[in-house]
């Protein structure tokens, strides 16, 4: 099994145009080198609430409002090949005489979403405001509040067999790694079809930091999130 | 405590057969902010431009149904100043294939 185990409610109201899920998640862990489930906790846990609004101001534009809540207890873990992955071994995260700080990471999301077309322009794009806190950032070597933002839009146009497409993808940085505001966006799971999807160097590869333990990009990733693997680890907003 | 990205994109999708289809697409990226990757690798300057990403590829659907999905494509990244000061200057690149079987 690849998918995490969930529980899901879902209906839909006037004649299916309004459509509304509820969620929750407690992850497992992943095998390190083939990426299916174990039958451990990995101490992670994802709620969330969408709905999708057929229709939306244009005939043909479906939005999508979504909230959800991420609660990430990492916890000490080294991954199959006996590398520490959690907490991320970059930055403090070493207390001499103590050991690893494992932290706890909090943080909500809220996303207008879209999808569809407005006349003969094909559109699709995310805005995402990520706000919560992280009990001890490795890298700020301290407790952090988390404030971050991404955004997506992508245009098309059809013509006969030929789809033209142009998109820009943003995520915010941080400009200060030792203070207290966590400004960098990383997501909780993605796995992005956007900006070539899989067809893209950099969305497609994952690449190391060298030197650091971390990754500057993980596989299926269109971020610089910096974490140490993509599921094994935590997030490093 | 990431650096952000922002790109931009152009590509093209095109449905060469009802069975087969190509796409093209090309990236231009940018970090956000370099202060977390200085901080973290001890180096300074680096620069924001991580560089141009060109890829093409095929996919493949013999049946016409989503039950079997033949993927194969190739890709490249040819460094901006900000990826040569971390890594190299020498243009990478991917060449993958996968076969994707759902029933």
């Amino acid at each position: 099994m690849e998918e995490q185990p969930g529980l899901r409610v879902f209906g839909d109201l006037k004649n299916d145009r309004l459509e509304y899920n509820a969620a929750y998640f407690d992850f497992l862990e992943k095998n390190t080198n083939s990426g299916l489930n174990t039958f451990s906790r990995r101490k992670q846990q994802v709620m969330l609430g969408n709905v999708y609004i057929q229709d939306f101001f244009f005939p043909g534009y479906t939005a999508e409002f979504l909230g959800a809540y991420n609660k990430d207890d990492g916890g000490l873990h080294y991954d199959d090949n006996g590398f520490l992955v959690r907490p991320a071994p970059v930055g403090n995260v070493i207390n001499q005489g103590v050991g690893a700080i494992p932290h706890s990471i909090q943080v909500g999301y809220f996303g207008w979403l879209g999808s569809g077309h407005i006349k003969r322009i094909n559109i699709t794009h995310a805005f995402y405001e990520a706000a919560g806190k992280d009990s001890f950032n490795p890298i700020a070597g301290r407790r952090v509040t988390v404030n971050a933002q991404m955004a997506a839009v992508e245009l098309s146009l059809d013509r006969d067999w030929i789809r033209y497409r142009i998109s820009s993808f943003y995520s915010s940085g941080d400009n200060n790694p030792r203070n207290g505001r966590a400004n960098g966006f990383d997501a909780i799971v993605d796995l992005p079809s956007f900006a070539g999807g899989l067809f893209s160097f950099w969305n497609r590869e994952g690449i190391r930091l060298l030197g650091s333990g971390v990754s500057l990009t993980t596989d299926g990733s269109l971020l610089p999130n910096m974490r140490s693997n993509k599921n094994e680890g935590q997030r490093i907003l | 405590m990431n650096p952000g990205i922002f790109l931009v994109n152009a590509g093209t999708d095109i449905d060469i057969t009802p069975k087969l289809k190509g796409f093209v697409n090309f990236n231009y990226l940018r970090f956000m902010r370099t202060e977390p990757l200085e901080f973290v690798l001890f180096q300074s300057p680096i620069r924001h431009n991580i560089g141009e990403d060109f890829g093409v590829g095929v996919t493949y659907r013999p049946p016409l149904s989503e039950n079997i999905i033949l993927t194969g494509g190739a890709s490249m990244l040819q460094p901006g100043q900000g990826f040569r000061d971390i890594y190299t200057g020498r243009t990478l690149f991917s060449v993958f294939g996968s076969a994707k079987l759902t029933f």
